[in-house]
């Protein structure tokens, strides 16, 4: 009925092929067929830039895609998708479309808010889906402004008419709800035009405008060209910067997609120092920085703490805490030979980012000291018993009975009996051994004995690719909670001497004693010193237990091949245990005695030394002594159109409410004289019918009825399921 | 003869016909809405004096502008007070139980059975399963003592639900001071949240529609939430309360948050009903075919939280898949029945459109007060990170919804085949995002 101004395109058929051009085209874009158009593409491109990831390297498409996808799909922008001009001229577009829109339809509205319509005639109510007629005692002059009163007392605006044949009463309520139509697309132009000066799209005109030329990062070390720089006052960006502990930056880094350009900043910042803190089931509870910060404008100098959550705001810079890393730890190694009889321990110095040659150690290596952890949470189980161990492996996957998962989920909100527990196992550090050929393993080692199973262990780990999880060697402590003793036994394994030594004196203990066997001595010697050899892979590609098996393979038919184990395995654990006595004889140690604890290293011991022969590498680097340096990764942004953006949101919530919420109605009364009384007619309408409507004018027809003159006859159209 | 209407009853008329006046204060102020108020200042006062030294001055902001909040929808909806009261007599009882010790969930009968939070969470998602039988049973037998029985339920249910959350609340804190904090930061909590938000707006819905039949169709959105959340509970061990991550140690949680699944629970109310909808308009249909449409999107419902399950199905989702599918069919084998005793589509097309309307307004809230945050923990406040651009799509969604019927008067079938689309794509914002895409947002992995 009253439905004018509504911010559609008001559809005016006929009228179209007649005006020019631009016209047509104006009204195309203000409609709102065109909006929702728009308004689906960006969906669409939306929801398409949360499948594909955005801004990665070139070469992670083409891995995804193949070359021919890869180079077909990046014209299209869906690598970069949001910052793609199509995009960004859609959004324009929309900006446009929406203005067009409010330019057409606000004017019209803000009149039909202030009109009440009071011109309204008797024949146009009577049209009035929703109208009751009736009549009253009060008399026609005295009428309207009681019914005046009364639509004011309900919340409405009225305003008489006096005309000759009568008078109308014209009504208004919720006119603020035509203010929510202006409010919410106003809103949207106001967001995206914020949304624009915070975008890429301001930088990109900068660098054009002022012919800025981006820099790679190798070039940056090589002093910054001014053709790279930009000054204190570019009013839009979003910079990185990583600053280690101790130093000082007045410049931050912004990435763009050919390179890098470097952002000068109208303070100096100082890390002083990188807090991180963890809860106890290790998850991070707080990433803080103490920095410093001077203004060379104003010489002040104040310290600050820039937590996440908590950024710095300082002449109109926010300074984020967005990440951390490693500032330059300073790492004493141990390197650790692996390969020959000899045991002995090199120093090596190096620093976290940094590489060094290995070839002043006589290593054809290069190290590249990739990472340092301080501290290392890993859950492990609470009890250190191997049956422990298996329990928490175990828990995992079997099926508990009913009632136990019930009791499990009853009680406060914390899990249960616990099998295992997070727990810090201590510093570790990262590290690459790149060979002439450019191929690299990557390794990982704690530094302390970690406890496992029931033994104590250091941890080393060895993977090929970043793609692959880490494989750890275990290497048993010895009594003094040392890695040497595996050492000192790997080398003495190394050594023929040694090996033959040990063959013959387990031949001697075990066969010498007796008359009736002493002839076995020297056969049981060189089995067990070709068992030896054939575990520590001398002149052999394979050593360890793998070699011992080919070598049965090779040599002993199939049926008796699990007696022939039995047998070796016995022959190789005896003489072991006579290589790691000569070992500790070496070193000046007393005699093991044939205890549980050396019992068990020894067995520990075979089992790394088995795997050694898979560890690729001819030293190990065991993280000796640390000096941490870490470092703090800020995001530095000045975004102009924060507040443009703040302000168009305060204008959606306000619009938003007020068209929900506030529900437009007009009631008009048309009162004419009827002998003493007067005679009414109604008329009430609404821009949106909803059940509310529905009540509303239900009960004014009620309240019409109580009011009005019994003996006359009243009548309602519109009332659901009531007809007079 | 009186010269105005106003304050004055007809002659003749009822005392009840007193001119009615419109506006926000329109009901008449009972002596309950000032003691009610007067006990939330007291708590709020109480709550600032006895833990302000846990809550920072935007919390306690927040706290206070509760009590307005709060005092103003019990004056509207009087079943408020009442819930309140037995929420925070619960909450009390238990903390008083609990003494400052955990471990006494272990001895004492009433904390381990009834008022642990997992306790009393338990007991929410059972409460809900015997009110949607009830519900079910209310509609297709026409028999309002079940109708009744699913209401009562229904808010036994909410009345265990919220005191679980306020106790997970303390509890939090009796873990460790610094690992306390409110019971909406991840996707268990949060689950638990919708479960509630929803059932409260459907319980508001009843009352002012005055009607139960759409407490069936409603409450099968709960009971699913409430399905996974037992599967996440006891599979994933998920109920265990987790400390705050640095990003999500900040005051806006607590109204992004709830902001944001007053958003979901409303969407799903109003697909529900939009269901309800449809099968109504088609019940009388010669065929069941025009049904198809509607039961496939009933299926795909059920079918949303498996579709970003990695690695296969287990036994429990087929099951539960398997009973979404048998409920689809036997809704619509039943849609005659049903159909006869579901309120008009009228009364239907409203409710969708005002939960719609109200979830819309929140969605909006919700969305700008994550960019206030994201402005202050990740440094911009829009960065097209996968739930803030999800967060968007539902929001162009319902906009274009909202712009139909509101410019073109758009209902019917059409709008409630756009609602029921609506909550599938609201499902991917909320849960799939969380599953298929990583992002700043991924605090509820599965």
């Amino acid at each position: 009925m009253s439905s004018i101004g509504d911010m559609s395109n008001q559809n005016t058929p006929g009228k179209a092929p007649a005006q020019p051009m631009w016209v047509r085209l104006k009204e195309l874009l203000g409609s709102m067929r065109f909006a929702i158009s728009l308004l689906t593409l960006i969906c669409i491109a939306s929801a398409i830039g949360t499948v594909v990831s955005q801004n990665q390297p070139w070469v992670n498409y083409v891995n995804q895609f193949g070359p021919f996808w890869a180079e077909f799909f990046q014209p299209m922008g869906l690598f970069q998708i949001y910052n793609a001009p199509w995009f960004i001229a859609v959004m324009a577009f929309l900006v446009v479309s929406t203005s067009l829109c409010v330019y057409r339809n606000a004017p019209k509205m803000i009149k039909e808010m202030r009109v009440f319509r009071e011109n309204m005639r008797e024949g146009s109510l009577k049209a009035f889906a929703h109208r009751w007629e009736g009549s009253f005692v009060e008399r026609s002059s005295e009428l309207p402004k009681v019914i005046a009163e009364w639509l004011e007392h309900k919340g409405y605006k009225a305003k008489l008419q006096q005309r000759d044949n009568g008078t109308m009463v014209a009504a208004k309520a919720g006119s603020a709800n035509r203010f929510g139509y202006i409010a919410t697309h106003l809103s949207i132009i106001v967001i995206c035009v914020g949304g624009l000066l915070d975008s890429g799209v301001p930088l990109k005109v900068a660098i054009w405008a002022t012919g800025k030329t981006p820099v790679s990062g190798s070039e940056i070390s090589s002093g910054i060209p001014d053709s790279s720089r930009l000054g204190v006052a570019n009013p839009s960006y979003r910079a990185n910067l990583l600053l280690p502990e101790g130093e000082t930056s007045r410049v931050a880094v912004l990435n763009t997609d050919t390179g890098l350009l470097i952002q000068d900043l109208p303070f100096e910042i100082t890390l002083k120092e990188f807090r991180i803190d963890f809860y106890s089931t290790g998850m991070p509870k707080l990433f803080a920085s103490d920095v410093e910060v001077f203004d060379p404008e104003t010489k002040e100098r104040f310290t600050s703490t820039i937590e996440v959550n908590k950024p710095l705001i300082y002449k109109g810079v926010t300074v984020y805490q967005s990440s951390f890393d490693d500032g330059g730890t300073r790492l004493a190694l141990k390197g650790i030979p692996l390969v020959g009889d000899k045991d002995f321990r090199v120093d090596l110095d190096g620093v976290v980012g940094s590489s060094s040659d290995l070839a002043k150690i006589n290593q054809p290596y290069k190290i590249e000291f990739a990472g340092f952890k301080a501290i290392n949470v890993e859950q492990m189980p609470v009890n250190n018993t191997p049956e422990a161990t298996q329990e928490a492996l175990n828990s995992k996957d079997q099926l508990k009975p009913f009632q136990d998962n019930l009791a499990s989920v009853l009680g406060p909100g914390v899990k249960g009996n616990q099998t295992t527990r997070p727990t810090n196992i201590g510093p570790a550090i990262t590290y690459k051994l790149r060979d002439e050929a450019g191929q690299a393993r990557e390794f990982h080692n704690y530094m302390l004995p970690v406890s496992l199973d029931g033994g104590r262990y250091y941890l080393m780990g060895v993977r090929n690719t970043p793609a692959e999880a880490f494989k750890y060697l275990r290497l048993p402590v010895d009594e003094n909670g040392q890695i040497e003793g595996v050492m000192r036994l790997r080398a003495a394994l190394q050594n023929d001497t040694v090996r033959r030594a040990a063959a013959q004196r387990f031949a001697q203990q075990a066969f010498g004693g007796r008359a009736e066997t002493t002839n076995l001595v020297g056969s049981v010697a060189d089995s067990a010193t070709r068992a030896l050899e054939r575990f520590a892979g001398v002149n052999s590609d394979a050593a360890g237990l793998t070699a011992i098996a080919q070598f049965i393979e090779q040599t002993v038919p199939e049926a008796e091949r699990e007696k022939a184990t039995g047998v070796i395995i016995r022959l190789l654990q005896g003489a072991m245990w006579e290589v790691y006595q000569l070992s500790r004889e070496g070193a000046n140690l007393p005699k093991a005695q044939p205890d549980e604890v050396h019992g068990r290293f020894v067995q520990d011991a075979q089992i790394a030394l088995s795997d050694l022969s898979l560890y690729g590498a001819p030293m190990m680097f065991q993280l000796d002594q640390f000096n941490e340096v870490k470092a703090s990764v800020f995001q530095l942004a000045k975004a102009p159109g924060q507040w443009v953006v703040y302000l168009g949101c305060l204008f959606l919530v306000i619009g938003v409410f007020s068209m929900f919420y506030i529900r437009e109605r007009r009631a008009f009364f048309w009162v004419t004289p009827e002998g003493e009384g007067s005679k009414v007619l109604m008329g009430f309408s609404t821009t949106r019918k909803t059940l509310d409507f529905e009540k509303e004018f239900e009960q004014f027809v009620n309240e019409l009825n109580s009011r009005a003159r019994k003996d006359a006859a009243t009548q309602a159209h519109g009332v659901k399921g009531e007809a007079t | 003869m009186s010269s105005t209407w106003v304050n004055q009853a007809p002659p003749g008329g009822q005392q009840g016909e007193i001119t009615k006046k419109a506006g926000w204060f329109s009901k008449r102020f009972s002596w309950t809405d000032f003691a009610f108020t007067a006990l939330l200042l007291f708590a709020a006062g109480y709550a600032t004096q006895e833990y302000s030294n846990f809550m920072d001055v935007y919390e306690i902001s927040i706290l206070w502008s509760c009590v307005p909040v709060t005092a103003y929808m019990a004056y509207r909806w009087g079943a408020l007070k009442l819930l309140i009261l037995v929420v925070a007599a619960l909450s009390l009882l238990s903390i008083a139980s609990y003494g400052g010790d955990l471990k006494a969930a272990e001895t004492r009968f009433f904390l381990k059975y009834l008022l642990s939070s997992q306790s009393a969470i338990l007991w929410m998602g059972v409460l809900f399963v015997i009110a949607t039988v009830s519900y079910w049973i209310g509609l297709l037998w026409t028999s309002p003592t079940a109708s009744f029985v699913g209401t009562a339920t229904t808010w036994g249910a909410v009345v265990m639900g919220f005191s679980g959350m306020f106790i997970r609340w303390y509890e939090s804190y009796l873990i460790g001071p610094d690992v306390g904090h409110i019971p909406v930061s991840n996707l268990y909590e949060v689950f638990v949240l919708f479960a509630l938000i929803t059932a409260m707006y459907y319980l508001f819905y009843e009352q002012v529609y005055k009607t139960r039949q759409l407490g069936a169709f409603v409450m099968l959105v709960v009971v699913a939430a409430v399905g996974f959340l037992a599967w996440y509970g006891v599979e994933r061990q998920a109920y265990a309360i987790q400390p705050l991550v640095p990003a999500l140690q900040s005051w806006w949680m607590k109204i992004h948050v709830p902001a944001n699944f007053i958003g979901y629970g409303t969407f799903s109310i109003a697909a529900m009903v939009a269901f309800a909808y449809l099968l109504k308009v088609y019940a009388d249909a010669p065929s069941i075919k025009a049904l198809i449409p509607t039961g496939i999107l009933g299926v795909l419902m059920f079918l949303e939280p498996l579709v970003f399950r990695s690695g296969g199905i287990s036994i429990y989702w087929g099951i539960y898949f398997g009973i979404g599918c048998v409920v689809v069919g036997a809704i619509l084998m039943a849609r005659k029945r049903i159909a006869a005793a579901l309120p008009s589509l009228e009364v239907l097309d409203d409710v969708m459109y005002k939960s719609i309307a109200v979830g819309f307004a929140f969605f909006t809230v919700a969305t700008i007060l994550g960019a206030l945050w994201a402005a202050e923990a990740w440094g911009a406040y829009w960065q097209w990170d996968p739930k803030e651009t999800w967060a968007l799509v539902v929001w162009l969604n319902y906009a274009a919804w909202l712009h139909m019927r509101l410019v073109k008067g758009l209902r019917g079938v059409v709008a409630s085949y756009w609602a029921l689309v609506g909550l599938l794509v609201t499902g991917f914002a909320f849960l799939g995002v969380n599953m298929f895409l990583s992002g700043l947002h991924s605090y509820g992995e599965l």
